[in-house]
């Protein structure tokens, strides 16, 4: 969805409710615990990467050129992960086939 | 300006019975002990606005916002109506030019928050954190050493996905 105006946006984080979401709380004072944490909720969320994405322009020729790497790496991975599980598949009458 | 107007009310105050009660009887036990130690949550939920931390409710605490920018890391405190009562830089404390985006200089300019802090009685803040930089961390570390409780720590960095505004133009590849 695309946000057109600044101010509607502005409204709606000042009205949201701060300190519940993307909140960590902190035990005995230590942060870095608490850091890791969050650090990873915000790239778990993918916002990690939508923000430094957007730190600069990314020309639609270069957005083009990821996203179908990205689709290609998508396959591969699964294809990938397809053939380890199948060698790796369990529950086989003869555990170790092939080396009787 | 009252303490208690920039700290919030604490369980301890007289003048604020009405909520101090009220505060006191959240935070007790199912067999009426007061002042009971709550297990402790990762995550905050529905009543977290009424849990009470360091003798205060955790809606009525002030709170520090780092923005963590490429060059800087700055930090204001505020209390619950947003109203500014702190400011640091760590220009202010000398980290000139390049000098100033180190995670040195934000830990000086966390320590220097927190001992302004200090001064105004305050003993725990929540904190709100806008960006990613070296600085991250380390500011926070700053105001631990002074001798500031750390209750929350909350991502608030603006994430877009459209471009609400066009982004400056990419460095050249070459």
């Amino acid at each position: 969805m695309k946000l057109t105006s600044i101010s509607s946006m502005r409204y709606f984080l000042n009205h949201t409710a701060h300190f519940y979401s993307r909140t960590v709380m902190v035990k005995d004072d230590d942060v870095d615990e608490a850091m890791k944490i969050l650090n990873g909720i915000m790239a778990n969320e993918g916002l990690l990467k939508r923000w430094k994405l957007t730190r600069r322009y990314e020309k639609p020729t270069w957005e083009r050129h990821r996203v179908n790497y990205e689709r290609t790496h998508a396959i591969y991975n699964e294809d990938m992960g397809n053939r380890i599980q199948f060698i790796l598949r369990k529950r086989r009458t003869n555990p170790y086939p092939g080396t009787n | 300006m009252s303490t208690t107007d920039l700290r919030g009310p604490t369980i301890d105050e007289s003048d604020h019975a009405s909520i101090n009660i009220d505060a006191l009887a959240r935070d007790m036990g199912e067999d009426g002990s007061v002042g009971i130690e709550r297990p402790f949550e990762r995550h905050p939920n529905g009543d977290m606005a009424e849990r009470v931390f360091y003798g205060v409710k955790f809606k009525d605490m002030p709170y520090v916002q780092v923005l963590c920018a490429p060059n800087s890391t700055r930090f204001w405190l505020r209390d619950i109506s947003h109203k500014k009562l702190l400011y640091v830089t760590p220009v202010r404390l000398g980290f000139l030019n390049a000098k100033r985006r180190s995670n040195v200089a934000a830990q000086a300019a966390g320590l220097s928050l927190g001992q302004q802090i200090r001064n105004l009685n305050i003993k725990a803040v929540r904190v709100k954190i806008d960006g990613f930089n070296n600085g991250r961390v380390a500011g926070l570390k700053g105001i631990l050493q002074a001798g500031i409780h750390i209750v929350s720590v909350t991502d608030n960095s603006y994430v877009d996905w459209g471009w609400r505004k066009r982004a400056k133009k990419p460095k050249r590849r070459n």
